[in-house]
């Protein structure tokens, strides 16, 4: 059975665009304002709403709040024109965790790939995210400190040349690495396992899988770690409190928001208590849709 | 005792770095400090007992705008002179009731001018940046509607009923969608709402590899010349950019005086120096120049004197907020032919 979807939006072109694009493999309704998503919602039953931030009456983010209240196996993404950024504070005070950014042209491909991994709830993995007939550039599984640094060495040195700066490449692969060593692992106590740059011993399950893959328009770097003890609470707290330059002291937190700035997309997948996935998108060229980062976080 | 008083008092005077003057009532200058001396570039002896009027401005009746001539109104007012932006004030001496003298003081307020205007231009710029930044953000939200739905229909042109003809007219409004938002992406470039990050570089290196990556062009020679390098901090694409525009201005200036006087040798040249405190790079023409009464507008938006069609006139106001992002400035100085371009950067790691 194909899978239920409400789009919101009170611009009719970008309303009618968003139903043209996706009734062909999904059943689409679509509303101008909240409150006529809400009858719909109250009538049928949906596995996705996708709702315009800045609409006339109730918000964006307030319709999916009120949503989510009411019915729990529905997934959410805000799309907007404007600044994400500017909307991560109120996302994570209403429990969203994507926001798709309407771009010019708009990247059909990239909200496809969202839409699937939000109905099928099917959102582990490289393949995902990447254009059909990619190819696995490298695959690495990390148990000791020593092969996390050869880890982190061969992944840069497997990279394509890219239009960003090779130090910033470098810097979102250690800290996205490190971050899945040191941060994930706990002790059944629940505190963390390991002091930050302390030798490690990883068991077989608690190892953490890197893979890079490229398609022809970008390069991925998937890090799992098979914890799922990131929240997307923490990752929207501190992605914000950076963005406002609130936590320019912090001792920590600081790697997620950089690895978000200086790449071209990052998704965080997690599975709580079973495992959390970052993706690391850089595109081969400089970005051709015009407009603002997105914002990924899926959480089970 | 007396004496030494007196040549402390002497001492004080000299030392104030605004201009003193006692005049008498009948405008003969009676007292002169060295400030003073300097300003009107005349020694000690030449000046006392001579007419104000006439050491100031060379006139031989009292100045119009002299608050002695009505003397129960005495205020400041100020006087450009060579130049230079004075402010005058006069204060009367009273003895008895009875005025005896006038002491007038001469303050060169040029560079506080300058600085005031500076300021001024600034936070003109940043309200109309803020304002931009508005206007860009509601349009991208239309226009991401029109190319999406003209991506959609290119794509699938039987689900909606198009022919040929309506194809390619779907293209033509797809490729005017991506006009637009390549201008909206400027506008948001002027407004500063773009990531930034920034890396040290080889200025001369880098200008070098620039120019080789130019698409050749046969109206003007593009000649550099670079010393040893230059280590500057930049946002490599957000400097490309800004190069970018100042290129454009200059072939547009050589070609529009080519059209004026025909046969000339147009020619852009390229440098970099070290400054010390900051690296130079100039960029010469030896095209048109900027007409000296539009000197005061050529970094607002939207300010153009080219023909419809040929830019929206963001191109310096662009220029400007870029090197902003540098903490860096951007002059303009016309060479009679052309302009001189000079961009400097400090040395420094922008914040």
């Amino acid at each position: 059975m194909k899978s239920r979807i409400l789009i919101v939006d009170d611009e009719p072109a970008i309303r009618a665009m968003l139903c043209d694009f996706l009734e062909s493999q999904f059943m689409i309704d679509s509303a101008s304002q909240a409150e006529e998503a809400l009858q719909l919602c109250s009538v049928n039953e949906y596995d996705l709403v996708i709702s315009d931030i800045n609409m006339p009456g109730m918000k964006g983010y307030e319709l999916l709040s009120i949503i989510k209240s009411q019915h729990a196996n529905t997934r959410t993404v805000l799309i907007t024109a404007y600044n994400v950024d500017e909307y991560i504070r109120l996302a994570r005070s209403h429990g969203i965790c994507n926001i798709f950014s309407k771009t010019s042209p708009f990247n059909f491909t990239e909200l496809l790939n969202l839409v699937n991994a939000l109905v099928s709830r099917d959102i582990f993995g490289l393949n995902k995210y990447m254009d059909t007939g990619y190819s696995t550039l490298g695959k690495w599984v990390i148990k000791s400190s020593d092969a996390a640094r050869e880890t982190r060495q061969a992944v840069v040195e497997i990279l394509p040349a890219l239009h960003r700066d090779a130090n910033e490449i470098k810097l979102v692969v250690d800290e996205i690495i490190t971050n899945a060593l040191y941060h994930a692992p706990h002790t059944p106590e629940g505190s963390r396992k390991y002091k930050s740059y302390q030798p490690i011993s990883l068991t077989d399950e608690e190892a953490v899988s890197v893979e890079v893959g490229i398609d022809k328009h970008k390069v991925a770097i998937s890090i799992m770690d098979r914890q799922g003890n990131l929240d997307k609470d923490r990752i929207l707290y501190l992605i914000d409190r950076h963005i406002n330059a609130e936590g320019i002291y912090d001792e920590s937190g600081r790697g997620i928001y950089m690895s978000r700035i200086f790449s071209d997309r990052m998704i965080v997948n997690i599975d709580p208590g079973k495992r959390t996935e970052v993706i690391i998108l850089f595109f081969l060229q400089a970005e051709k849709y015009k407009g603002f980062k997105p914002l990924y976080i899926n959480q089970l | 005792m007396v004496l030494l008083a007196k040549k402390q008092i002497e001492a004080v005077f000299d030392s104030i770095a605004d201009g003193i003057v006692v005049i008498d009532n009948q405008y003969n200058i009676t007292r002169v400090n060295k400030a003073y001396t300097n300003f009107v570039s005349q020694d000690l002896s030449s000046l006392l007992l001579s007419k104000c009027h006439n050491v100031l401005r060379q006139l031989d009746h009292p100045c119009p705008e002299c608050p002695l001539t009505n003397t129960r109104y005495i205020e400041g007012y100020n006087l450009q002179l060579s130049g230079k932006q004075l402010q005058i004030e006069v204060h009367p001496h009273l003895s008895e009731g009875q005025v005896v003298n006038f002491i007038e003081t001469v303050r060169d307020i040029t560079r506080f001018e300058e600085l005031q205007a500076q300021l001024r231009r600034k936070e003109r710029l940043a309200s109309i940046g803020i304002m931009v930044a508005g206007i860009a953000h509601e349009m991208n939200n239309p226009l991401s509607g029109i190319s999406g739905n003209s991506q959609l229909m290119l794509q699938f042109p039987e689900n909606y009923g198009l022919n040929p003809k309506g194809t390619s007219r779907i293209q033509t409004i797809y490729d005017s969608a991506a006009k637009a938002s390549h201008i909206l992406e400027d506008l948001l470039n002027f407004s500063g709402n773009s990531s930034m990050s920034f890396e040290p570089i080889d200025l001369a290196y880098f200008i070098q590899t620039w120019i080789d990556s130019l698409p050749l062009t046969s109206l003007a020679l593009i000649r550099s010349h670079f010393g040893p390098p230059l280590r500057i901090w930049t946002h490599k694409e957000l400097l490309t950019k800004a190069l970018g525009k100042i290129l454009d201005n200059a072939l547009q200036s050589l070609e529009e005086r080519k059209k004026r006087i025909g046969l000339f040798e147009p020619s852009i040249y390229i440098t970099g120096n070290d400054l010390n405190s900051s690296i130079s790079l100039l960029f010469e023409d030896n095209g048109t120049g900027i007409d000296p009464k539009n000197m005061e507008n050529i970094f607002e938006p939207f300010f153009t004197t080219r023909e419809p069609g040929k830019g929206v006139g963001l191109g310096l106001s662009i220029c400007h907020r870029i090197m902003a992002q540098h903490y860096g400035t951007i002059t303009l100085t016309n060479l009679n032919p052309g302009i001189r371009v000079e961009l400097k950067f400090p040395k420094e790691k922008p914040l």
